[in-house]
């Protein structure tokens, strides 16, 4: 178990920390679709 | 509005009293013959389709906790006049689990024994025992001035609706707690539950997941209530459609969350190898129909802002909870087992749950068509 972003940055496979990292990023055009920020 | 006096002999009325009367036979059955009589349940399938709609009853009750908390922690008020539908809809969904449970219960009259007689605070059953306990009276207590209103008891009802914050905030809390331990009973059976849908966050999907099943379910209630009591219903299709777009706001944001959840954990448990199995598409079938999709069309339906689009994916959604508890107790509990010990539910298991929800829908429309649920009372309108 990960209880903190210390011990998954520690521990996760390097696979699944990238993997997170990328989710992360996807978020900020999921986001922005979401608030119309993007719409022309 | 209140003027129009329910009739008692309607198509409604004639198939859910069809349906009661033969579900109440069936539940008097298993209480004089026993669970071995109504149910396939054995020793080593102990949690069945009862078990599965306790999830299920649980996970969608979640309506009543997200929306007070948007409307009296984040201060949404705009959603305020779906406060009383989903809440009341929790409570039914409560009042379910509580049901289902004395019938799944070998000694269902022991029911008090975890708080009186053998309190096992260590035990996660303990925890969702005193959790639902409580959240169920706290649910009561939010409901009370809907009652008080309806009887006129004014002084009763301003000292409940001055406690309505401190209710939600320990509503929440409650609700946290038993909707993620709820998850935590599997942590008991790593070995039983097939690796895709076993993991150590599993309290944590369960949390997330019933997030999005109260959002949806939120959306669904106002849509039906729009549809079946639109006498009774103040606000208007245009404003009921405003609140529906801005709820797929935050039910596309927790199904990312929760799908973004559910993608690591299959990275940092090693679990890709198990996706190209049948199991593994039966898995994929959940999470993508049912789970990224509704995101996708939530997110779309948001942006360009259509209703119908949301109620549609609001629907899939909270189908894909019920997928998703029925799989975990059900589908791929004991998924190793060989196919002619796996347990199959008695079909007498599928007609109480049928008379459950029957009885809850009844019960939801009896109190609506009655109570100030749907429109303010006249007596109350500049509180609300």
């Amino acid at each position: 178990m990960f209880s903190t972003l210390q011990d998954f940055t520690a521990h996760a496979k390097g696979t699944s920390y990238l993997l997170a990292g990328l989710i992360l990023l996807t978020f900020i055009p999921f986001w922005f679709f979401l608030t119309k920020k993007g719409k022309k | 509005m209140n003027a129009v006096k329910p009739r008692l002999i309607t198509p409604f009325n004639v198939v859910a009293g069809l349906i009661l009367l033969f579900g109440g036979v069936i539940i008097a059955l298993r209480f004089t013959q026993g669970l071995s009589f109504a149910t396939n349940l054995s020793h080593a399938t102990t949690w069945g389709l009862w078990t599965g709609f306790k999830l299920v009853f649980v996970a969608l009750a979640a309506s009543g906790y997200t929306l007070t908390t948007a409307v009296y922690i984040f201060g949404m008020h705009e959603y305020h006049p779906l406060v009383r539908p989903s809440v009341l809809a929790g409570f039914i969904g409560y009042t379910l689990f509580i049901f289902i449970l004395l019938f799944d219960l070998g000694r269902a009259w022991r029911i008090y024994y975890p708080f009186l007689v053998q309190p096992g605070p260590t035990s996660a059953l303990f925890e969702i025992a005193l959790c639902v306990g409580l959240y169920y009276t706290t649910q009561f207590l939010e409901l009370t001035p809907i009652g008080f209103e309806w009887l006129g008891m004014k002084r009763w009802r301003k000292v409940f609706v001055g406690g309505t914050v401190g209710m939600t905030i320990f509503g929440l809390v409650l609700s946290m707690l038993h909707q993620s331990t709820l998850g935590a009973l599997f942590l008991t059976v790593p070995t039983k539950l097939h690796p895709l849908w076993y993991s150590p966050y599993i309290p944590l999907h369960f949390f997330l997941s019933s997030a999005m099943g109260g959002i949806s379910m939120v959306i669904l209630v106002g849509m039906l209530s729009k549809r079946i009591f639109s006498h009774k219903m103040e606000i208007s299709r245009e404003t009921l459609d405003k609140l529906t777009v801005g709820l797929a706001k935050g039910a596309a944001i927790a199904l990312a969350v929760y799908f973004a959840v559910k993608l690591v954990d299959l990275s940092i448990a090693g679990k890709w190898h198990y996706l190209f199995t049948p199991t593994g598409v039966w898995f994929l079938f959940e999470v993508l129909g049912f789970v990224l999709l509704p995101c996708l069309l939530f997110a779309h339906g948001h942006r360009e802002k259509k209703p119908r689009l949301i109620r549609f994916t609001a629907l899939l959604t909270v189908l894909g909870i019920i997928l998703n508890r029925i799989n975990i107790a059900i589908v791929v509990f004991n998924y190793d087992l060989p196919a002619a010990e796996r347990y199959v539910p008695h079909w007498m298991e599928y007609v109480v749950v049928l008379t459950l929800i029957t009885g809850g829908v009844a019960a939801f429309k009896w109190i609506v068509q009655r109570m100030p649920v749907l429109h303010d009372h006249p007596d109350y309108k500049a509180s609300h």
